[in-house]
């Protein structure tokens, strides 16, 4: 079992991919569901097609849905991509879409999702056990032990 | 995120300064070649200890190369990650890719540890990415490290008084207030020099910097002038003949030998003696009093913050004040003298109607101003006279006026020394200012008896309280009302021993033998004592 470390407000979160595949539930019927109208009508009939995402601060390749892009390039530029009444944690992952999953700290996220109060609030919604829409703090390893030389 | 040590508060708190960061520091002075601010010190020390830390993680991960995005790779190739905590990994495979956002790239699969973990990484990737290193950046560019000067702010409190202890203790540092210089860079300053600047300053008749003693001593020309005045400020401050008494900041000197006498000694009567209470218990008339009284011993907590931008202030004059030739510095005057960069501060008092100058000292710590007696003996001022602070151009110059009238003999309370023992009573006393009539206290002729009782009262304290029952008594009885208000109190009380209104505000509040009449009137009842 992973180490559950305490986030504070200065913690990086981010959308972690792996936590998407291990629950096995599908990233693009969420991508899909908030498409604006203009996209949704185009894609209504479109099959899955995966392409290589590149994570903006590892590097690291992960595959998603074209519709990633999608909401990306489009959909979240429209004004009621996120409204007041989006609820707190749907809010944090579609701005983690719009701007491709850059890690954000609870106080970063406070000034883009103006709805919450405060980021004391975000941190103690995405910072507990109960993780949404695989949105977690940023791993800092890959292996349990550092190399040894 | 790898956090690196250098980043987290705890490295700072147990900050040891090492041998290696002296040196750091000795390099410092040999290369700029003038005094450093403790900040800037600390800084390069900063710097110091982020420059090892980037060199251990270098050779940490020799023999692995840095993965960048940007990068080629091969099969076989260690690579370190950054954004990982520094894991590293080897190229197990490869194969190309596309996304119109990006273009065509590379894909690598990198296996992880023991347990064959693999992921796949971007490379020979064309499109922007911050972890791409560009001509001479390090990974600590990459990570949105704090930066020695962010450091410092954050953790000050930590590393500068561990920077300060050890320059302190070592031999090879000298330092003046906050700069510091290695002792071997100090200009040679001999007996000669200090001998001249001696006679420089009492040629001026004033306090003179630094600057303006060179321009009298011969120093090498090729030394910088930043160093020379350290220099000189540096010999100065070991010779007891001078004194910095520039304002906080500017160091100004001055010879001891024109100084009076007692500067660094609080005036007798302006000792306030040890007068524990437990809690400060008001009577609500009270404590809108005490913005009244410009006491100085008055916690500024219960005072309401004062104007700091107005031009004038008048305060009530006090029998301590009087006798001392001093003035108080309390919330309301304080922002109209310089604080002392030492001890005390040479000032220039300006008499605003005769135009006349002369020296005042300013020992801020203490919270008085020394040097009016003969003004306050020319204007005949008497204890609750009205005497007002004008602020002029120069910061080191402070105007005083008084309210004159013409001199008349007037009937006010004032005190007479019968033997050992004090009485207050009316008296005919020349008045020649305006006064507050309920702090008017005539002194009568004979100050060697006043001064007899208050030495009395020193070595063998009455307590306070009994003192307080017997002012208020024979204030009381002369007052055609029966009553004596609480600031005649604090006035009568002070011309025999040195008091502030909180206690005896709060005696008054507390004891029944004192009746409130309203208004800040009192009576005292004698059956009622405890």
């Amino acid at each position: 079992m992973a180490a559950f470390i305490k986030p504070t407000l200065a913690t990086k979160f981010h959308i972690d991919f792996d936590w998407w595949q291990k629950q096995a539930r599908s990233l693009r019927v969420y991508l899909f569901s908030h498409l604006c109208a203009t996209c949704a009508a185009r894609y209504a009939d479109s099959a899955p097609h995966p392409i290589d995402w590149v994570d903006p601060y590892t590097g690291e390749v992960k595959q998603v849905d074209v519709l990633w892009d999608v909401i990306r390039d489009c959909c979240s530029h429209q004004d009621d991509f996120t409204t007041p009444q989006t609820p707190l944690a749907v809010a944090a992952l579609l701005t983690f879409i719009a701007n491709d999953n850059m890690p954000l700290t609870p106080v970063e996220l406070h000034e883009t999702i103006s709805i919450a109060r405060s980021p004391e609030i975000i941190l103690r919604t995405l910072g507990g056990r109960q993780v949404y829409y695989g949105i977690r703090p940023v791993r800092t390893s890959l292996t349990r032990k550092r190399r040894v030389s | 995120m790898a956090q690196r040590a250098t980043q987290t508060a705890g490295y700072w708190r147990q900050l040891t300064v090492e041998a290696s960061d002296v040196e750091r520091l000795f390099q410092v002075f040999l290369e700029s070649n003038e005094p450093q601010p403790t900040e800037n010190l600390a800084i390069q020390l900063i710097q110091h200890r982020c420059q090892e830390e980037e060199m251990a993680l270098r050779s940490e991960i020799q023999g692995g190369t840095l993965y960048q995005p940007q990068g080629s790779y091969t099969v076989g190739e260690e690579l370190v990650f950054p954004r990982f905590n520094y894991d590293a990994g080897t190229v197990v495979s490869q194969r190309a890719s596309r996304n119109p956002r990006y273009g065509d790239f590379t894909v690598i699969q990198v296996e992880f540890g023991e347990n064959g973990d693999v992921r796949e990484f971007v490379a020979d990737f064309a499109h922007p990415h911050s972890l791409n290193l560009g001509e001479g950046e390090v990974f600590a560019d990459t990570e949105g490290t704090a930066s020695p000067p962010e450091l410092y702010s954050q953790y000050q409190d930590s590393i500068a008084p561990k920077i300060v202890n050890e320059l302190e203790t070592n031999p090879d540092f000298v330092n003046l207030g906050d700069l510091w210089l290695l002792k071997d860079l100090l200009a040679p300053i001999h007996a000669g020099h200090l001998n001249i600047a001696e006679a420089a300053i009492d040629i001026n008749e004033g306090p003179l910097p630094a600057d303006a003693i060179l321009k009298d001593i011969e120093l090498p020309a090729d030394m910088p002038a930043s160093i020379q005045k350290f220099s000189v400020n540096s010999a100065l401050t070991l010779d007891a003949r001078f004194d910095n008494v520039g304002p906080k900041g500017q160091v100004r000197w001055y010879l001891r030998s024109l100084e009076p006498a007692d500067i660094e000694e609080i005036p007798l009567h302006l000792l306030v003696p040890e007068l524990p209470f437990e809690s400060v218990h008001f009577n609500d008339d009270l404590e809108p009093l005490l913005n009244e009284i410009d006491d100085e011993a008055t916690d500024p907590a219960l005072l309401s913050p004062p104007s700091t931008k107005a031009e004038a202030v008048t305060i009530v004059l006090n029998y301590p004040h009087r006798r001392s030739g001093t003035l108080p510095i309390t919330p309301k005057t304080a922002a109209f003298f310089p604080e002392a960069d030492n001890h005390h501060v040479r000032i220039t008092l300006l008499d605003q109607e005769s135009g006349d100058r002369f020296p005042g000292w300013v020992a801020s710590q203490d919270n008085y101003v020394l040097g009016l007696s003969q003004w306050y003996d020319q204007n005949q001022l008497t204890t609750g006279a009205y005497v007002s602070l004008h602020r002029t151009d120069d910061p080191t110059t402070v105007a005083l006026s008084c309210q004159r009238v013409r001199p008349k003999r007037e009937w006010i309370r004032g005190v007479v020394v019968q033997g050992s023992k004090i009485i207050f009573q009316n008296v005919r006393q020349v008045i020649a200012c305006e006064y507050d009539d309920l702090m008017i206290v005539g002194e009568g002729s004979d100050q060697a008896a006043l001064d007899a009782v208050w030495i009395s009262n020193q070595d063998n304290p009455k307590p306070l309280l009994a003192l307080l029952q017997q002012i208020a008594m024979e204030l009381v009885k002369i007052n055609p009302q029966g009553t004596v208000h609480a600031k005649t109190l604090y006035s009568a009380v002070n011309v025999v021993r040195r008091c502030p209104p909180v206690p005896i505000f709060h005696q008054l509040s507390t004891h029944p033998c004192f009746v409130p009449m309203g208004h800040g009137y009192w009576t005292f009842d004698a059956t009622r004592r405890d």
